[in-house]
């Protein structure tokens, strides 16, 4: 949200150098691309096997708790 | 509007959460890694424990912190919460991130629930250890742009950042 330097007492206020736009600015553009690609890969890789399975240990591992763990020496 | 004074304290706060919510993730991603990639059960079991205290006491309540103290920040500020491309995508960033961290506490601690109740190697659950290495290599990823656009702030205003800024000069 807010930033993470000091600004409104410096050089780099809110209103210096960023007059209105009308159209959107380059690099928002490029960021929501790279957002979107990041939320496919994000999706792709959960649904094909790395996936959130229902977040319980029995979603990933396909199995039993027993099926994988050892009891404890 | 802020005081002078209530706007640093706030803008204070608000680096070091949002620092540390950022240095708390790469240290979950240091322990994630070493349960993924260690054959000592007694390591693997260490770090799965770790992870779930890390995420629950210090990422969660961090990640929350900086949600809240952005918010107070920007509304608190001539920035606002809506006016600047760069302030809108932060929070954009903050939000997902919280929420999918908040989706992973679960596996995260289950995880530590079973290395609790039983000795595990790194090749135990692999699938779930692959996937909160992953998603806490991502996690750091995202606090990074988000920590850049903080430190750059891009120039652009959104639309109705524009119209405010043109009323304002009328």
């Amino acid at each position: 949200m807010a930033d993470l330097s000091s600004n409104d007492d410096g050089d780099t206020g809110p209103h210096s150098g960023h007059g209105p736009v009308a159209a959107v600015p380059q690099w928002v553009k490029v960021l929501a691309i790279i957002a979107v690609a990041f939320a496919l890969l994000f999706a792709v890789a959960h649904l094909a096997g790395l996936g959130l399975g229902g977040h319980t240990l029995l979603g990933h591992r396909g199995g039993t708790p027993d099926d994988t763990m050892r009891p404890q020496r | 509007m802020m005081t002078p004074r209530l706007r640093k304290i706030s803008l204070t706060i608000h680096v070091s959460v949002s620092v540390g919510w950022l240095g708390a993730v790469a240290g979950f991603l240091a322990l994630a890694i070493a349960g993924l990639t260690n054959r000592d059960p007694l390591i693997v079991q260490a770090a799965d424990l770790a992870m779930a205290l890390i995420a629950w006491q210090v990422i969660v309540p961090l990640s929350l912190a900086a949600l809240l103290t952005g918010l107070a920040q920007s509304l608190g500020t001539k920035w606002g919460l809506f006016r600047h491309y760069w302030v809108v995508i932060k929070l954009l960033i903050t939000l997902f991130a919280t929420a999918i961290l908040l989706l992973h506490m679960q596996p995260t601690s289950r995880l530590a629930e079973a290395a609790a109740r039983a000795s595990l190697s790194g090749t135990d659950l692999r699938a779930l250890r692959l996937q909160l290495t992953a998603d806490a290599a991502a996690a750091a990823l995202v606090l990074l742009v988000a920590a850049t656009l903080a430190v750059v702030k891009p120039p652009g205003l959104t639309r109705y950042g524009a119209h405010r800024q043109q009323r304002a000069r009328r």
